[in-house]
């Protein structure tokens, strides 16, 4: 029985401490959020072998933020995810000399279940926060520790941000006698990231980031028919988001850039920018679009190439072929003193003709999704 | 190629350092609405979650955070 | 040249430190937020001089506590001013429409009166003595801090007497 690809990552920014972060917050705050997501089938053509289904997972998110005393607060988040779908095993060229896909067959629902805890200790001018974050489903495994400080400057006009964080992976791949699978590996991230956050004046925010991380252990796709990588890798990334905002407009402007580059030869570009307009004195409507750019890694192929010895790396993974997406996204939000609610609307398409460097041939994987979002947030 | 992009960033990084006004605390007002705030809720690790898994990049969230378990 | 060189960092420190413990309070005039009249601070009572914003979240702790503070003590000697630096008026009015406010309530959108008691941030009242001198200044507000201006309202009530 296949598995589909789950969302394995665990919430990289569960516990983002906003810029700021460093005073005690004054109120409790619970969040809620349901999301939907679906990706679009596979065209028929492009398929093989297997289903033409591709994912569709709910996702039901929980946060909890509370002071605790004089100088500490708590933070609770939980997720909860079910999946179901078919995932390309492989894709190898098809009669008509294009690259085609052999899928997974469809699959029974997965679940995945994130739990992270942070506490933080709040001074004048400083808080520091140790995070600690566990995620499970079936096959999948993962722990991480992290600890984290920001210190405010200039009153408090800067503020510096620093964290390290350490995890720990463990994939057991269902039915991996059957498949001829590994059938237990680990895996050790461990990052570092600094940040610096500045106002500009009483209308804007800039705020720079960069982290570094290292990969070492298993990185293959347990999943696919032939899936060779590195047991290394190194990745860092830049970033940068403004935030302004417009007196006459009541509105305000969200840039944000992301450069990213590792040693498998992938560099990206990432923008998004939000338009985030004000209706009277609870409505927020924010239409938003995303544009991503990457280019391909040094051992991808556009189709398995069984001959080859399986120690050579090699990887039909779309996820690393050279390709562009855009995501075209709208939110609205109703706010009161105590509570806000919101709805949002993504749409995600990419192409190899979006990318800047994009792949000889278009992979046939490369998907589309529709994504909707409820959410609720309450102060007390 | 990308030492001219890293070198630009620096730059407006530093342009931006030198364009900085002394805001009064009074006249924070602006800057504390929800909406020019640098990451909104559970939004980030939502999105963070679904393209970190969907692409080949991670990271960019200006947070630690433990690593990401997509292969 | 040094001389003169001192001379500036102590009106410097003096400027910076325009509303500490122990100094006159700045004398000062503003309109009240509805506009129907002004108020010019004065000396006879004991005063707590309260500077918030309706996007102050440690504002919104203080409120209740505040207005505990007028409705206990009563009017006759003690004093709640509120000044709200509001760039925008008509967020102090949303916000105070939860509250029942027995206090006056004056306007600073311009943030003068705020520059003149050189505010190290929001909120920060002064509790002001009879005679117009700064008796304790209070920085930020966390439940429990009414403890300490209570004791020093008293204190200054009670040598009056």
């Amino acid at each position: 029985m296949a598995k589909p690809n789950p969302f394995l990552a665990l919430s990289t920014a569960a516990m983002a401490l906003p810029a700021f972060a460093a005073p005690q917050p004054v109120e409790t705050i619970v969040a809620i959020k349901a999301t939907t997501y679906q990706e679009e089938d596979v065209p028929q053509r492009d398929v093989l072998a297997g289903s033409d289904e591709r994912y569709k997972i709910d996702i039901a998110q929980f946060r909890l933020l509370t002071p605790v005393g004089e100088k500490w607060s708590l933070g609770v988040d939980v997720a909860y995810e079910t999946m179901s779908g078919a995932s390309p095993w492989g894709t190898i060229m098809g009669a008509d000399g294009e690259a085609s896909l052999i899928m997974s067959g469809a699959t029974i629902r997965d679940k995945r279940t994130e739990v992270s805890l942070t506490a933080t200790h709040h001074g004048e001018s400083r808080s520091i926060s140790v995070d600690l974050a566990s995620s499970d489903e079936d096959d999948y495994e993962a722990r991480a520790v992290s600890i984290s400080g920001e210190w405010e400057m200039n009153n408090k006009l800067s503020t510096l941000s620093l964290g390290v964080s350490y995890s720990s992976d463990d994939i057991e791949p269902t039915d991996a006698l059957r498949f001829g699978r590994v059938q237990r590996e680990e895996k050790i991230s461990r990052s570092l990231s600094a940040g610096w956050a500045q106002v500009l004046n009483k209308n804007s925010v800039v705020h720079v980031g960069l982290d570094v991380t290292d990969h070492d252990g298993y990185l293959s796709d347990p999943y696919k028919l032939r899936d060779v990588r590195p047991d290394e890798k190194l990745e860092w990334a830049l970033s940068l988001k403004y935030r302004r905002y417009f007196d006459n407009q009541n509105a305000a402007l969200h840039l944000d850039y992301r450069y990213y580059n590792d040693d498998w030869g992938i560099n990206s570009h990432t923008f998004h920018t939000g338009w985030h307009q004000n209706f009277g004195d609870n409505v927020r409507v924010v239409p938003n679009v995303r544009y991503y750019s990457q280019n391909e890694a040094d051992f991808y192929r556009g189709t398995d190439d069984f001959g080859l010895a399986t120690t050579i790396n090699q990887s039909s993974d779309f996820r690393l072929s050279g390709y562009g997406a855009y995501t075209l996204g709208v939110k609205l939000i109703y706010s009161a003193l105590q509570w806000d609610v919101s709805l949002s609307i993504d749409r995600y398409i990419s192409d190899k003709s979006y990318g800047h460097d994009a792949s000889d041939q278009s992979h046939p994987a490369l998907l589309s999704f529709n994504m909707t979002s409820f959410g609720l947030n309450f102060r007390f | 190629m990308k030492v001219k992009l890293v070198t630009s960033l620096c730059v407006v990084c530093l342009l931006s350092l030198a364009a900085c006004e002394t805001v009064q605390p009074w006249e924070r007002g602006t800057l504390a609405k929800p909406e020019m705030q640098l990451s909104e809720g559970l939004d980030s690790p939502l999105y963070h979650q679904v393209y970190d898994s969907k692409e080949a990049s991670s990271g960019g969230s200006g947070a630690a955070g433990a690593g990401c378990g997509c292969n | 040249m040094r001389t003169i060189v001192v001379l500036i960092m102590l009106l410097i420190s003096a400027l910076s430190h325009a509303a500490a413990e122990g100094d006159t309070a700045p004398p000062f005039t503003l309109p009240n937020l509805d506009k129907s009249a002004t108020y010019s601070l004065a000396t006879g009572k004991v005063i707590y001089l309260d500077f918030w914003a309706s996007w102050c979240a440690p504002c919104r702790v203080s409120f209740p506590e505040v207005i505990a503070l007028q409705n206990d003590l009563g009017s006759d000697r003690f004093e709640v001013i509120a000044v709200t630096v509001d760039e925008n008026p008509a967020a102090a009015r949303r916000f105070l429409r939860h509250y029942d406010v027995p206090y006056q309530i004056l306007s600073d959108p311009d943030g003068v009166v705020a520059e003149q008691y050189a505010l190290p941030g929001m909120p920060t009242s002064f509790v002001i003595d009879q005679e117009g001198s700064v008796s304790l200044r209070h920085s930020g507000f966390k439940s429990g801090d009414m403890t300490s201006i209570r004791r020093r309202i008293h204190q200054l009530l009670e040598t009056a007497l």
